[in-house]
């Protein structure tokens, strides 16, 4: 007799609602170092564009001296992706930026083994051999 | 929206300077790297006490959500527990009673037309799993609510609704006077009870101030979105007889079981498959290594496709507009009770 497990409801993003996965993204710059420059001036000229396009991602900007600029998001199950941009034009890291706002912080490394995860899990049904020849006299 | 962290540098960019003066909201996070008495100073000049500020958080949430509150403070108090008393504002604790109810009336409702046939217990059952604190909670965190919540976690009594809907409530319960009241040292438990009055909360508030369709759509889109195996509930000791007691009260043929496939009776694994017919229509099969087994998964499959029938297209009572007089509803066959044996 197997034991009943306590059932739980499974959140399917996407069938009801969406909700937008990555949740903070935080940027860090040097004022003084050499390779916060293209940071620098994406933070004065493209960020907040992007901010206002992007209402439900809180940005936030933080200087970090005497270190390589940095970009990390945060999304909702709980993992971070950071992206060093040091020596980075403002267009390249524009693109950067934007890499990590369509993200999820599902892991790049894991491999999938199943692209497509259903709850039905064929249209056709699952093939028996019970029911593939048809007895006929 | 912005947060803003204030730099103490010579060599002063005007990047906080430009993006103070573009944005509408900035919340400044002082930064503060090194110990000095000097910054330590300029820090406490420069602290600003704000009570009742929308954080970027909270910003960010409600756009991520998309509600659209004409007044902010309403969502500021949706997300304020109430042990948190650094506020002018009440706590959440009225929104949250209503959208309880919401909450419970559109589960409900949705699970009430979409399986019409369905015994009480389960449908009960099913509405608790989706309107629980545990579930509530989760979704709180998984939308990212537990960030955004203001509450504070020194008091040590966090009363839980661990008196279930099922059992009777005696007489009007006053949260001071609930018999529950539990201990938590875990923040994770904490936090989770908060999370679920908030969403609560937040459904009361749209219920309030946007409408009942408003709360509604939020609860469908967000909530009864999520995925549930229903039929993995029933649990049924003796499906025959209560096959047969379905049969009679729907006036139809009693069932018969017959044999339909069979491989390697003889054999260490035997496999039957049985069919159950009512007459000369087969309600249900089951498989099974021995014949008793398949007969038996034939009478729950049987019963299952009965009582668990779901039904595809169909108007909630809630989502009709009342001054919307082209729309006419259609309402669903009210349909019969569980056979008893």
């Amino acid at each position: 007799m197997t034991l009943k497990r306590p059932l739980i409801t499974i959140a399917r993003n996407g069938v009801g609602a969406f909700v937008f996965s990555c949740r903070k993204i935080e940027f860090n710059y040097c004022e003084r170092s050499g390779s916060s420059r293209g940071m620098i001036e994406y933070l004065q000229n493209w960020l907040i564009p992007f901010a206002r396009k992007n209402p439900q991602i809180e940005v936030v900007v933080t200087p970090r001296p005497s270190k390589h600029p940095l970009i990390t998001g945060t999304y909702l199950n709980l993992k971070q992706k950071q992206v060093c941009v040091k020596n980075k034009n403002p267009d390249e890291i524009e693109e950067i930026v934007k890499l990590i706002r369509d993200n999820t912080g599902v892991s790049t490394k894991k491999r999938f083994k199943k692209p497509v995860i259903s709850t039905t899990k064929s249209i056709r049904g699952i093939w028996s051999p019970f029911h593939t020849r048809p007895h006929s006299i | 929206m912005f947060s803003l962290v204030k730099s103490y540098s010579i060599f002063n960019r005007n990047i906080s300077l430009l993006i103070l003066r573009h944005t509408c909201f900035v919340a400044i996070r002082p930064f503060s790297n090194s110990n000095t008495f000097y910054n330590k100073k300029l820090e406490e000049q420069n602290k600003i006490v704000r009570k009742d500020v929308i954080s970027p958080a909270l910003n960010a949430f409600a756009a991520r959500m998309r509600l659209n509150f004409s007044d902010p403070k309403i969502l500021l108090q949706a997300v304020t527990h109430k042990s948190f008393t650094d506020t002018n504002l009440p706590s959440n604790k009225r929104f949250k009673e209503l959208g309880k109810c919401a909450i419970q009336l559109y589960i409900t409702e949705y699970f009430h037309i979409k399986y019409p046939l369905l015994h009480t217990n389960y449908l009960k059952d099913v509405v608790n799993i989706y309107s629980r604190d545990g579930t509530l909670s989760t979704f709180g965190h998984e939308i990212g609510l537990n960030y955004v919540v203001r509450w504070n976690e020194s008091t040590d009594l966090y009363t839980s609704s661990t008196a279930t809907n099922d059992e009777d409530q005696l007489g009007p319960t006053d949260e001071n006077e609930s018999p529950v009241l539990y201990e938590s040292r875990k923040t994770t438990v904490k936090i989770g009870h908060v999370v679920a009055r908030a969403v609560q909360a937040i459904v009361g508030a749209l219920y309030l101030v946007k409408g009942p369709n408003s709360a509604q759509k939020f609860v469908q889109d967000h909530l009864l979105s999520r995925d549930l195996n229903v039929q993995q509930q029933y649990d049924v000791k003796e499906p025959k007889r209560h096959l047969s007691a379905l049969m009679k009260r729907l006036g139809q043929e009693p069932p018969v079981s017959r044999l339909l496939y069979e491989a390697g009776r003889l054999t260490k694994e035997p496999i039957f498959v049985i069919g159950i017919y009512s007459g000369t229509k087969k309600l249900a099969e089951g498989f099974g290594s021995s014949l008793k087994m398949a007969e038996f998964r034939a009478a729950k499959n049987a019963l299952l496709n009965h009582y668990f029938k779901e039904i595809k297209d169909f108007t909630l009572p809630s989502t009709i507009d009342i001054y919307q007089k082209q729309m006419s509803y259609i309402p669903t066959k009210v349909c019969d009770t569980p056979a008893t044996v």
